[in-house]
């Protein structure tokens, strides 16, 4: 396993995957923030969140680089299209249990069930997602497939 | 002949909602979410919509209200045999609650219990799929219920009676159906509930569903006692706040405006649309009325809402959302429906959306400004988002629009649009003034404001009839300029809202009730009722001017259209006095506790506060 490649472009794949998801809202095809979602885990400042939050992306976008890395190695297949189908799998994941999971653990997220209290700030992302609007499944997907693209293309 | 509206009563958990009948009919209920099709529907179709039946056999007189300052519901049969009364609710428990016990994902709770003598009752289960399109295929799973899936919905309806007594109908097809009789003291309880997931979550009745029903209403009276409002028509608030509060997606912080679709605004008509939405045009008035009454976690969610849902259309506003700010509602209509009262259609979905409605960002930016004092700061994505709505209005608020009444027909300067882009410049200078933002083009924003000022004081104003008017260089009147004095435009008490104010009672008022328009073309056949909201706009008005016998005693006029469980629809027709339109009706509630807190101040010469200067 090469650490060194791994760190540079498991970064510049989040790197890419966090502004793939940050020019999407603009556009009107999400609402999805995964750096917010992740940063408001810690705090319930708004203005603090989003840099906080994106750094737990950043680590965890090493955490799945060295994962994707592992699978390189086992199978030997360190091309585009390796990483991107792993890519497909890692977004299916997020958006069916990853997302619900947060859900669950989120201290600041409303849960499906809740009421008649108030919500607790933040909606929760339902059925893939969709509570963020119905570009969401899509976006994540081709973010995550570029992710995988890029580790796959760049990593040997 | 249709039940009439004020024979039904709300209950919900702030996620569902469902229509109970003084006659102990269900006719009403959409699962798992206000916009969800129904699986009750018999308010727009006896015959196909389905329903959930609890009624004495034979003759009897019955009541229905409010289990006093809960969201539970009260029905007191009576016949020659005895007495009795039914409980409805939705299950509400606090969060605390709900991390003790496993519970199904919404619970209506029917409870029946003999007073005196013995009185027979007969239940009647028939649910529909998709608003009635077809008959679910009921299971008889025994002690574990009548159950029926739909997709990866699962409905169950479980009971305390013995064995066999609730069972599948033999010659209707997914029905079922028990005969109970029950004497002074019995219960017997009934469960409908809702999961999606499986292993489906069965609520315990006979050891626990008595203790659920006691932790709904203690959950309501906690509630409600949370509640700061202490003054005249006290109880008429309370049933507003706590009619609000059923009308609060509680996951996302939002507030639909009612919990139907397609209750017409006139018997026959085609004035029929889905209000289970939510229109950021009730924005101000909302925020307003929630920090009055002392809810600031509401008020908290709600505001959270505006700024999270707008996200996918900014910075340009829709006149409409879902509860989770969907943008796009294409609207469908359901012919297999017959309509409420035979008005057809029956609408899903509301074109509204893609309108174009200037006086929305008046009105979230008037929230925003109403909301601030509960914020040290606003975050720099609030501050772009607010900023953003101001560039909008500049850039606007010389364009025709729809209008605050979604006129389909035309768009046109209405004078109230141009009112409410001028508040929305006020309160966001306001805004950047107190918080002291930089890079907001401030001057802009003052020579807009100051522009828009003068166009509608030279345009929006004719003096030949010496009021306000409906559009600029106009000769009409609607009820939508009422609001100017509500949000600080100009006093009620200047002259030429008092001139105003009186020309429309004059021009819109029929039996003391006040129409939004009237001679207005919007394209649609037939007549509505008076306005619930404008009427209340007039309350606040003629109390701010000093009229407060006149303002009490059209306050009284309207409440007294309400049912014994004080529910208000949009509408109100001033022929019969009789509820129409959407029921109940969230801005018709707002209105009336805004025009209470009015009559109030006034009636006890308190400093009145108006929070804009």
């Amino acid at each position: 396993m090469h650490i060194t490649n791994l760190l540079l472009w498991g970064f510049a794949a989040t790197l890419i995957l966090t502004v793939l998801l940050s020019v999407s809202r603009p556009l009107g095809l999400t609402r999805m923030d995964l750096p917010f979602m992740l940063g408001t885990l810690f705090t319930s400042n708004r203005d603090n969140a989003p840099w906080l939050g994106f750094l737990a992306h950043l680590a965890m976008g090493w955490l799945f680089a060295s994962i994707y890395v592992a699978a390189f190695e086992s199978t030997g297949l360190q091309t585009w299209w390796f990483g991107a189908a792993i890519g497909l799998v890692h977004a299916a994941f997020v958006l069916t249990v990853g997302l619900q999971i947060m859900n669950y653990i989120h201290p600041r997220m409303a849960r499906p069930y809740q009421g008649p209290t108030p919500t607790r700030q933040l909606e929760p992302p339902g059925f893939l997602a969709l509570n963020y609007g119905s570009g969401t499944p899509l976006i994540t997907l081709i973010g995550h497939l570029v992710y995988g693209g890029v580790l796959g293309g760049f990593y040997s | 002949m249709a039940t009439r509206l004020t024979d039904y009563t709300l209950i919900g958990n702030s996620r569902a909602a469902a229509l109970v009948s003084n006659t102990g009919f269900i006719d009403w209920c959409c699962l798992p979410e206000f916009d969800s099709p129904a699986v009750f529907a018999a308010i727009l179709d006896k015959e196909r919509g389905g329903y959930f039946s609890i009624t004495p056999v034979g003759n009897y007189s019955s009541e229905q209200r409010y289990v006093p300052d809960s969201n539970v519901v009260e029905t007191i049969f009576e016949t020659a045999t005895g007495k009795a009364r039914l409980l409805d609710a939705f299950t509400a428990h606090t969060e605390e609650d709900k991390k003790r016990t496993l519970f199904p994902d919404h619970e209506v709770l029917r409870i029946v219990e003999g007073i005196s003598g013995k009185i027979s009752f007969k239940l009647e289960y028939a649910p529909g799929i998709y608003y009635g399109k077809s008959t679910p295929h009921l299971h008889d799973r025994k002690k574990f219920g009548i159950h029926f899936n739909w997709k990866e919905h699962i409905y169950t309806l479980l009971s305390t009676l013995p064995p066999g007594q609730l069972t599948l109908a033999e010659n209707e097809p997914g029905k079922a159906t028990a005969e109970f009789d029950v004497g002074p003291g019995e219960q017997v309880i009934f469960s409908f509930s809702y999961s999606n997931q499986s292993p489906a979550i069965l609520p315990e009745l006979k050891q626990t569903g008595l203790e659920r029903m006691q932790q709904t209403i203690s959950f309501w009276k906690n509630w409600i006692g949370k509640c700061r409002y202490d003054g005249l028509y006290k109880e008429e608030v309370k049933r507003s706040a706590l009619a609000l509060k059923l009308l609060t997606y509680a996951p996302s912080g939002a507030i639909i405006a009612a919990p139907t679709t397609s209750l017409p605004e006139n018997p026959g008509g085609e004035r029929n649309w889905d209000y289970r939405y939510c229109w950021l045009r009730d924005a101000s008035f909302t925020i307003r009325a929630l920090l009055k009454l002392g809810y600031e976690e509401e008020a908290h969610a709600y505001m959270n809402w505006i700024l999270h849902a707008t996200r996918l259309t900014r910075p340009k506003l829709q006149v409409v959302y879902s509860v989770f700010g969907h943008a796009s509602l294409p609207e469908q209509i359901l012919n297999w429906l017959k309509g409420y009262a035979d008005s057809k259609p029956v609408r899903v979905g509301n074109g509204a959306d893609k309108q174009f409605q200037l006086d929305v960002y008046g009105e979230v930016l008037d929230a925003v400004f109403t909301y601030s004092p509960l914020v040290k700061e606003f975050d720099r994505d609030s501050r772009r988002f607010v900023i953003g709505l101001g560039k909008i209005i500049c850039e606007n608020w010389n364009k025709p629009d729809n209008g605050i009444w979604e006129i389909r027909s035309s768009s046109l300067h209405h004078t109230h649009s141009k009112v409410m882009a001028w508040a929305g410049l006020d309160r966001l200078i306001k805004l950047i003034e107190k918080y002291n933002w930089p890079y907001a083009p401030l001057e802009k924003f003052r020579e807009t404001a100051a522009s828009i000022k003068n166009a509608i004081e030279d345009s929006g104003y004719n003096r030949e009839l010496n009021s306000y008017t409906h559009e600029l260089n106009g000769d009409k009147l609607d009820a939508s300029l009422l609001v100017f004095p509500l949000v600080g435009y100009c006093e009620a008490s200047s002259p030429r809202m008092i001139s105003t104010i009186k020309l429309i009672e004059e021009r819109l008022a029929e039996n003391s009730l006040l129409y939004r328009y009237l001679n207005l073309e919007d394209g649609l056949c037939g007549k509505e009722g008076a306005f619930g909201i404008c009427n209340f706009w007039l309350v606040e008005n003629l109390a701010r001017i000093g009229e407060i016998e006149k303002a009490m005693t059209l306050f009284d006029t309207i409440v007294k259209c309400a049912g014994l469980n004080g529910l208000l629809s949009e509408e109100i027709d001033p022929a019969t006095y009789a509820l129409w339109g959407n029921y109940p009706q969230g801005f018709t509630h707002i209105g009336l506790i805004n025009a209470a807190y009015a009559i109030n101040e006034v009636y006890h010469k308190a400093p009145v506060n108006h929070a804009y200067h």
